[in-house]
């Protein structure tokens, strides 16, 4: 079961197979929860959302091509469903992540190390919740989950040209927003 | 006066997403450019930054609870069902075919309506307020026929 492909998996779930949707979840969860903590701004949220994205992606499931890739599906439902929430509550809440950050720097090999290292990303967790959502989903799908440019282009229906745009005016924008300043992101 | 490379070309460029001459030309540049080096420099910390947040991703379950709750039917039974309730092309055409037939038959037996008088008079504007606003004085309250 470790074994098998995507692929594989999802004509077994076609076939009425509950546990090799279930490996899907399994290996796919996480990338899901954390795409949408982050877009989302919001942890529990996104647990929610995750939920929601695999019971969509399993009654759609005859609709996905085996031409796209089934992560890049997945979150493509999963970035819906956090604009929709955040349509509807029409801000753009914060983050609090200590205790991811917290695990990252569990293996640092000094204390002091350690402290820094967790600033920092405290930092970078904080100044990326403050971006724009354009600009947080694209640095989220590059920089975090290492999307292509080509991927990316697909999955938020923009050109290459715009995805290599709104990646350098993203990055500039983060940039400014650890250095202390506002952007007008 | 230095004139800089753009920073979607820097951008790029960390990305390897340029052509070999475009490579180059940033390049050529970096190498004499302090401060575009600097900017290439805080890029790259980005990145390894936001891919060490990846790293530290904290693992999820909800595997269970997601089966849980997936409906009865698996896909392949939806899209059976789906096909067996979904109306074909005759079906829909039948269903444009009777709507037109039962317009043609009504049109037929029904008697034309030529220059009916519209006595408008017997409807009195009660202006933009709702009816029941006006009826407050019930003396007020009434429709006065065309004389």
């Amino acid at each position: 079961m470790r074994q098998a492909t995507d692929d594989h998996l999802i004509a077994q779930t076609r076939q009425g197979d509950r546990v090799a949707f279930g490996e899907l979840i399994a290996r796919h969860q996480a990338q899901v929860y954390h795409f949408s903590r982050r877009l989302l701004g919001n942890a529990e949220g996104a647990q929610d959302i995750t939920q929601d994205v695999f019971i969509k992606a399993f009654l759609a499931l005859d609709t996905w091509r085996p031409d796209a890739a089934f992560a890049a599906w997945l979150l493509r439902i999963a970035r819906n469903a956090c604009l929709d929430v955040l349509r509807a509550q029409q801000r753009y809440p914060q983050v609090s992540l200590e205790a991811q950050t917290e695990q990252l720097v569990a293996h640092s090999s000094s204390a002091e190390q350690h402290a820094i290292q967790t600033q920092r990303l405290e930092q970078l967790e904080e100044a990326l919740s403050k971006l724009s959502v354009e600009h947080r989903e694209i640095l989220i799908l590059r920089d975090i989950e290492g999307f292509s440019y080509q991927e990316i282009a697909e999955l938020l229906d923009i050109n290459t040209g715009t995805v290599r745009s709104r990646l350098s005016r993203g990055r500039a924008a983060l940039i400014q927003q650890i250095n202390g300043g506002a952007t007008n992101d | 006066m230095i004139e800089h490379i753009e920073k979607h070309w820097l951008s790029a460029y960390l990305d390897k997403q340029l052509s070999a001459v475009q490579q180059q030309r940033v390049q050529e540049h970096l190498a004499s450019c302090a401060t575009c080096r600097a900017y290439l420099l805080d890029l790259q910390h980005l990145q390894e930054d936001m891919q060490r947040l990846k790293a530290a991703d904290s693992a999820i379950n909800v595997r269970v609870q997601t089966l849980a709750l997936l409906p009865a039917l698996t896909p392949s039974d939806m899209q059976s069902s789906e096909r067996y309730s979904a109306w074909s092309l005759f079906e829909y055409g039948a269903a444009v075919a009777s709507v037109v037939c039962g317009l043609l038959i009504g049109n037929w037996m029904m008697p034309a309506e030529h220059n009916m008088p519209l006595d408008l008079a017997v409807v009195q504007v009660l202006g933009a307020e709702p009816p029941g606003f006006l009826c407050s004085t019930s003396t007020y309250c009434y429709l006065e026929s065309k004389k």
